[in-house]
């Protein structure tokens, strides 16, 4: 069994649901809308990257890469939400109208790309439905320089990438005045208003900023998988809502740990079964819906979650 | 020249099994508050069974070696249309049964998967199930004697013994406008119930009625079973109708598809749902039919459908967040007056 193998394919999926994840808990957090379209930025990200990779001549760098998916991740998120989500909260509808209308938009999103994808295979004469790996131009420079060859790229490009945000969140969440604002929004928007927070432009920002970090996740997905499709998302969503909701769609820290747990566990299991029953890698999803099926039922998530009464009942019938 | 009957006997039958889908969506997620993104694991789940019953058991009690010709190969689809041809009673037999059936073992599977939904809140409810239908789809792709990613074919539709297609349609037809008239029947009952009123309290707020007395998890469980187990039928008789199944018919955009039907008709009316129903079903049948006009195109029209739906259904919720069809509420009739007032004094 390739150890070596499970160990660089945990530390990338930790990277990419990491950067996945997180995002996902904090547009709970701050709009208490529960985003099934969230995985479409992680597949649009990927497609930027692929798509500037075939226009700019096959050389792309990973900084061009990383600011273009940001961008267009961010954008798309903060179009989402200016066109549905806001109209919507005036509203006031349940949080099942927020959920239906995400799972709309996640089928436009999808099949949007499909039909760009036909185009551009037809335009470029590659295969935009199942593209190959991309290599980063800046990153094999740095590689040379540095005499590190013989480490796979994506481990440079997921710890670049990763270790760059995950260090700028913490900066801008508990050393800045910006980010104290919009932990204070998330917390409570009514009263993070009275305080003087302008907190209509401050929930923008957040849903750009979910959309650019997801995107990232896609720029990493491309430089590992050695064929990308239009279902990126779709692949990597399971486990991005596990990691969520085992953080109780609440805590950032807890997210980010489920999300290592979860890459590791499922990573470890499909090399076992593999290795020891032939088991194809396309039960992946059942193996990592059994764990979450496992925790559902051993310990009811906390938070925005669970389910307060039935909890509540439990306690009372155990008296 | 457009065949006109065969196009409206062929709707006919889709807006009956999606009605179906969109009626029992209707009564558990508009009216009971369970958010169910994974219907379409219920729908499979009810077509893969009637698959298996009537084509396996066809197979095996006409004595044919089911080892030697599985329905999944030429010879078994061979000796299936030959057996469904000759022995009418056997074919309808089966079938009923294995409405019978499908309808208890997918009702048992939405019932024990209560048990770990009912303890958390509306979004891993949502997620729990449309994982569910992903998994189930796993499983059919890396299971053989369920024909893996082929699926099975030939699986024999009730009246072809009928030696008139136009005849053994109608037959067919007829057949699910009766099991919709049923379910919708069954749907009304329950809305203008005691339970009904109950599911709709939950809805509204759970921990109200929790605290009213009400067995919130047990009544969500009940009214689960009811809808998963009458999704299943749906699926059975898509399979039979289609007469085949594959895992690539059951995905998400079905369900995608359901929840589209009963946001625009109106989420809390049974009758919002069947409206939803006929005019999607239309469009998504005028589209396949119209399909070779769509050549010039530089995409496959296929990809088409499901923005076309996903935009209609957005700007329905966010211009009408209650459906074109809201429910009314119940009217207020001279005797439910005198009865209160006669109550007060």
């Amino acid at each position: 069994m390739e150890i070596y193998r499970v160990i660089l394919c945990s530390y990338v999926f930790s990277w990419i649901y990491i950067l996945s994840g997180l995002p996902l808990t904090l547009s709970y957090r701050t709009t208490k809308v529960f985003n099934f379209a969230h995985p479409v930025f992680i597949t649009y990200g990927a497609y930027v990257a692929i798509i500037a990779n075939e226009v700019l001549g096959k050389r792309i760098n990973l900084v061009t890469a990383v600011l273009l998916a940001f961008v267009v991740g961010g954008l798309v998120s903060l179009i989402t939400h200016l066109l549905v989500f806001r109209p919507l909260s005036y509203q006031r509808v349940s949080s099942n109208t927020y959920m239906v209308a995400s799972m709309g938009l996640w089928f436009i999103y999808q099949y949007i790309l499909y039909i760009a994808c036909q185009i551009l295979t037809r335009k470029y004469g590659a295969n935009f439905l199942s593209y190959p790996t991309i290599e980063y131009e800046d990153v094999k420079l740095v590689q040379d320089a540095l005499r590190i060859g013989n480490i796979p790229q994506y481990i440079i490009t997921a710890s670049l990438i990763g270790v760059t945000i995950s260090i700028a969140l913490y900066i801008l969440f508990n050393k800045t005045v910006l980010g104290i604002a919009l932990r204070g929004t998330a917390d409570n928007v009514t009263l993070a208003a009275v305080s003087g927070i302008p907190t209509d432009r401050l929930i923008n920002l957040t849903w750009f900023l979910v959309g650019g970090i997801t995107a990232l996740s896609g720029v990493i997905w491309v430089n590992f998988s050695g064929s990308t499709t239009p279902d990126v998302g779709l692949n990597i969503v399971v486990d991005n809502f596990a990691a969520a909701f085992i953080g109780g769609l609440y805590s950032l820290p807890i997210t980010a740990v489920a999300s290592i747990v979860l890459a590791l566990i499922e990573n470890t299991l499909l090399a076992v079964l593999n290795y020891y029953f032939g088991v194809q890698p396309t039960i992946r999803l059942a193996i990592v819906f059994g764990i979450v099926f496992a925790i559902l039922v051993a310990r009811p998530p906390a938070g925005a979650a669970g389910g307060l009464p039935y909890r509540f009942i439990k306690r009372v019938s155990k008296k | 020249m457009i065949d006109v009957i065969g196009f409206l006997i062929n709707w006919l039958i889709y807006f009956a099994i999606y009605s179906m889908l969109a009626i029992t969506l209707n009564l558990e997620s508009g009216i009971g508050g369970i958010t169910n993104f994974g219907k379409v694991a219920f729908f499979g789940l009810g077509a893969y069974i009637g698959a298996l019953m009537n084509t396996y058991m066809l197979l095996a009690i006409s004595g044919v070696d089911v080892s030697k010709a599985p329905p999944y190969t030429a010879e078994g689809v061979i000796a299936l249309t030959r057996i469904s041809i000759s022995n009418p009673a056997l074919v309808l037999g089966i079938f009923i049964l294995s409405i019978l059936v499908s309808f208890t073992v997918t009702g048992i599977f939405g019932y024990l998967l209560t048990y770990p939904i009912i303890r958390v809140g509306a979004g891993f409810v949502g997620f729990t199930l449309l994982s569910i239908g992903e998994v189930l789809r796993a499983i059919y792709i890396n299971t053989e004697f369920v024909g893996g990613t082929y699926g099975m074919l030939g699986i024999p539709q009730p009246f072809m013994w009928i030696n008139n297609t136009l005849l053994s349609n109608i037959c067919y037809l007829l057949l699910s406008i009766s099991i919709l008239a049923l379910i919708y029947i069954i749907s009304h009952r329950i809305l203008y119930s005691p339970l009904g009123r109950t599911l709709r309290s939950i809805r509204d707020d759970d921990i109200v009625a929790l605290c009213l007395g009400k067995d919130v998890p047990k009544i969500k469980s009940k009214i689960f079973f009811l809808t998963s187990g009458l999704s299943g039928v749906a699926g059975t008789l898509y399979a039979s109708y289609v007469s085949s199944v594959n895992p690539q018919m059951f995905v998400m955009l079905v369900t995608f598809n359901v929840w589209a039907m009963i946001i625009i008709g109106g989420s809390e009316s049974p009758v919002g749902a069947v409206v939803g129903a006929l005019i999607l079903t239309l469009v998504e049948r005028l589209l396949s039919l119209t399909a070779s006009f769509y050549e010039y195109l530089p995409f496959t029209s296929d990809y088409l459908r499901p923005v076309i739906i996903g935009l209609i259904m957005t700007i329905v919720l966010v211009k009408y967040p209650r459906g074109l069809f809201p429910m009314k509420p119940p009217k207020i009739t001279k005797s439910i007056v005198k009865d209160l007032e006669g109550k007060i004094s």
